[in-house]
C-alpha cells in the first residue's frame, strides 16, 4: 500500500491535470431535509489516466463527477482543473457524457454533435468539419442526418462521445454513459471506448455501475464508500492499456473483481440501510 | 395480433356514405315538410345561397372583415401567448405573480366583458378582434407553460455542460423542445378566436361582417342564406385546422420516427 492511496502511484507518465481536495456536497430535498452526498474527498487524476469510480447506487457518485466538471456548487473544498479552480463549467476543458437523454430529439445527430461548437461561436463550416471527422471516429459519420429517436441507444452514447470530443477538452467525465445499455451493447462500446481513448489520449473519470467495465477500461478503480460518499478503497489495473477482451477472461481481470467486489459489497449493504433509514424518517415526518 | 373483427367496405366508403345518408334525411325531412322551410334549410337550397351569396361583393367583403378580426385577433393572442407563456414557464418568480390572476380571468367567461370592449373599442373591427385575444390568450399561455415543465431537465444539463449561455439555452433548448406544444396551443388559440369573432360580430358589431350577415338573413328568416353562410364559415374552419395538422406533423416529425434495432 502507498502512503496515499488517493494520489496517483508513482511512476504513471503525466503530471496531475484534475485535483479535488476536501471536496463535499450537499443539497436540500424538496422536503427541506439536508442530505451529504460527497464528504471529504482528495483525489489527484493524471493526464492521460483512466480513472473509475464505482459505488452503491444512491453514493454520490454522479455528484462527484458533476463537481469535477463545475456542474455543482460545493459546500467546501476546492476541484482545481491545471492549477486552476473550476467552479462553473469549463466546456473548453471539460466534457461531459451522461447516461441517457443526452442527445436533443429535435436535431439531426450531426447537428447534436456540432452543439458545443456552436454555443462557442465556431463558424458552420469548420464546426461540421470537425464534428465529421469525429463521427467518423466514433464510426458514424454515414448517420449524420438520422434523428437521435432512430439511432440505438449504443448508437446515441457514440455519438454523445463524439459530440464531447469536438470540444477537444483535456478531461472527459463520463456519468454511466453505457448504464442504459444491454451487457453485450456495453461490452463493445467498452472496446470501442478503449480504442478511442487511445487514439485522443484524453483524461477519463468513468462513473459505472459495472465491475467488469470499471476494471476493463481503467488504470485505478475507486471505490466509493455509502452515502457520504468518500473514496473507501483505490485499485490499481496492472496491465498495458489498450487491453483487447482475451483480458476480459484472464486472471488478472478475475482476482481484481473479486478484490473491488468485496469491496463494493458491503458499501452496498450499507447503503441500502441508509436508503430505507431515510424513507422511514420520511414516511414519519408526513 | 388476435382476430379482429373488420369492416366489410373501406372506412372512407363509410364515412361518405354516412355523409350522404344525412343530406338525403335531411333533405327529405324539410321536402315533406316535416319541419318548416322558413327554419330549416335543405341542403339543395343551402348550396344554391351558397354560390348565390359567394357572388355578391358585400359578402366578400363581410368575409374580408372577419377574416381581419380573426387574423388581428388571433395574431395579438399567439404572439402575447407565447412571450407571456414563457415568462411563466422560465422565471419561478413571474409564475408565483402573474399565475393566479390570470387563472382568475380565464375562469372568469369572457363575454360578460363584450360591453366593456363596446365601450372602449366601438364597432367596428377592434372589438371583435380584441375579444378573440383575450378568449385565445390563454390556452397558449397554458400550453406554453406546460411545454416548458414537460422539457427534460437532463437536456438542460447537458446544454450547460456544452457551454450554452442563458440566451443559448432559450433559443436551442426551450424554443424548440416547446415547438410542438406551441404548435398545439396555438391550434386551441385559433378555434377560441374564430368562436369569440363570430360570438362579437352577432352581438355587438355594427359592421357588415358575416356575424352581422347572420343575424340579418335570421331575423329576414332567410335560412337558406344562413346555412349558406354557416357552411363557407365551416369550410373555412375546416381548411385551417388541415392545413394547422400538416405543420403540426412537420414541427414534431423528431418524435413520429421510430426507434431503431439495438446497436
Amino acid at each position: 500500500m502507498p502512503e496515499d492511496p488517493t494520489r496517483s502511484p508513482a511512476g504513471r507518465p503525466g503530471s496531475e491535470i484534475l485535483t479535488a481536495s476536501g471536496v463535499s456536497v450537499s443539497f436540500q430535498t424538496a422536503a427541506g431535509a439536508r442530505i451529504d452526498a460527497v464528504d471529504a474527498v482528495d483525489l489527484g487524476i493524471h493526464e492521460g489516466e483512466f480513472v473509475s469510480i464505482i459505488g452503491p447506487s444512491g453514493c454520490g457518485k454522479s455528484t462527484l463527477l458533476r463537481a469535477f466538471g463545475g456542474l455543482t456548487r460545493l459546500s467546501s473544498g476546492t476541484v482545481t482543473l491545471d492549477g486552476e479552480r473550476v467552479v462553473r463549467p469549463q466546456p473548453d476543458k471539460i466534457a461531459f457524457v451522461f447516461q441517457d437523454y443526452t442527445l436533443f430529439p429535435w436535431r439531426t445527430v450531426l447537428a447534436n454533435t456540432v452543439m458545443g461548437l456552436q454555443f462557442r461561436g465556431v463558424g458552420r463550416r469548420e464546426r461540421e468539419e470537425t464534428a465529421r471527422h469525429f463521427l467518423q471516429l466514433v464510426g458514424l459519420d454515414w448517420c449524420a442526418g438520422s434523428f437521435p429517436a432512430e439511432l440505438s441507444g449504443g448508437m446515441q452514447q457514440r455519438v454523445a462521445i463524439a459530440r464531447a470530443l469536438t470540444m477537444n477538452p483535456s478531461v472527459l467525465l463520463m456519468d454511466e454513459p453505457f448504464g442504459a445499455l444491454d451487457e453485450q451493447t456495453r461490452t463493445l462500446l467498452g472496446s470501442e471506448l478503449a480504442r478511442i481513448v487511445e487514439e485522443t489520449g484524453k483524461t477519463v473519470v468513468f462513473v459505472t455501475h459495472s465491475l467488469a467495465e470499471a476494471v476493463f477500461l481503467s488504470d485505478r478503480v475507486l471505490v466509493m464508500s455509502a452515502r457520504p460518499g468518500q473514496i473507501k478503497d483505490v485499485v490499481e489495473v496492472p496491465a498495458q492499456r489498450p487491453r483487447d477482451e482475451s483480458f476480459l477472461t484472464s486472471e488478472v481481470f478475475d482476482r481484481l473483481r473479486r478484490r473491488i467486489f468485496s469491496s463494493l459489497i458491503e458499501e452496498v449493504h450499507r447503503q441500502a440501510a441508509v436508503n430505507e433509514e431515510y424513507r422511514r424518517a420520511g414516511t414519519s415526518d408526513s | 395480433m388476435g382476430r379482429r373483427l373488420r369492416w366489410p367496405w373501406p372506412p372512407t366508403l363509410v364515412r361518405v356514405l354516412i355523409i350522404a345518408a344525412w343530406l338525403v334525411v335531411w333533405e327529405a325531412v324539410v321536402r315533406f315538410g316535416l319541419v318548416g322551410q322558413l327554419l330549416v334549410a335543405p341542403p339543395s337550397s343551402t348550396v344554391v345561397a351558397m354560390v348565390e351569396l359567394a357572388g355578391l361583393p358585400e359578402i366578400q367583403a363581410g368575409f374580408v372583415e372577419t377574416l381581419l378580426e380573426f387574423v388581428v385577433g388571433f395574431g395579438v393572442a399567439a404572439v402575447v401567448g407565447t412571450l407571456l407563456g414563457f415568462v411563466l414557464g422560465l422565471s419561478p418568480a413571474a409564475f408565483r405573480i402573474l399565475n393566479s390572476p390570470l387563472m382568475t380571468l380565464y375562469g372568469t367567461p369572457k363575454s360578460i366583458f363584450l360591453p366593456l370592449f363596446v365601450v372602449f373599442l366601438g364597432l367596428g373591427y377592434q372589438s371583435p378582434a380584441a375579444f378573440a385575444a383575450l378568449s385565445a390568450v390563454f390556452p397558449v399561455i397554458i400550453t406554453v407553460i406546460a411545454g416548458i415543465r414537460a422539457l427534460d431537465q437532463r437536456l438542460l444539463m447537458t446544454a450547460d455542460s456544452l457551454g450554452a449561455s442563458r440566451l443559448d439555452k432559450v433559443r436551442f433548448v426551450f424554443l424548440p423542445g416547446t415547438f410542438p406544444a406551441i404548435i398545439s396551443g396555438l391550434w386551441l388559440g385559433i378555434k377560441q378566436a374564430l368562436l369569440a369573432v363570430l360570438l362579437a360580430e352577432m352581438f355587438i358589431s355594427g359592421t357588415r361582417n358575416v356575424g352581422y350577415w347572420i343575424a340579418h338573413y335570421a331575423s329576414a328568416f332567410q335560412a337558406a342564406s344562413v346555412y349558406a353562410l354557416i357552411a363557407w364559415l365551416s369550410l373555412l374552419a375546416i381548411a385551417l385546422g388541415l392545413a394547422w395538422r400538416r405543420l403540426e406533423a412537420h414541427a414534431s416529425r423528431w418524435r413520429l420516427t421510430e426507434r431503431g434495432a439495438t446497436l
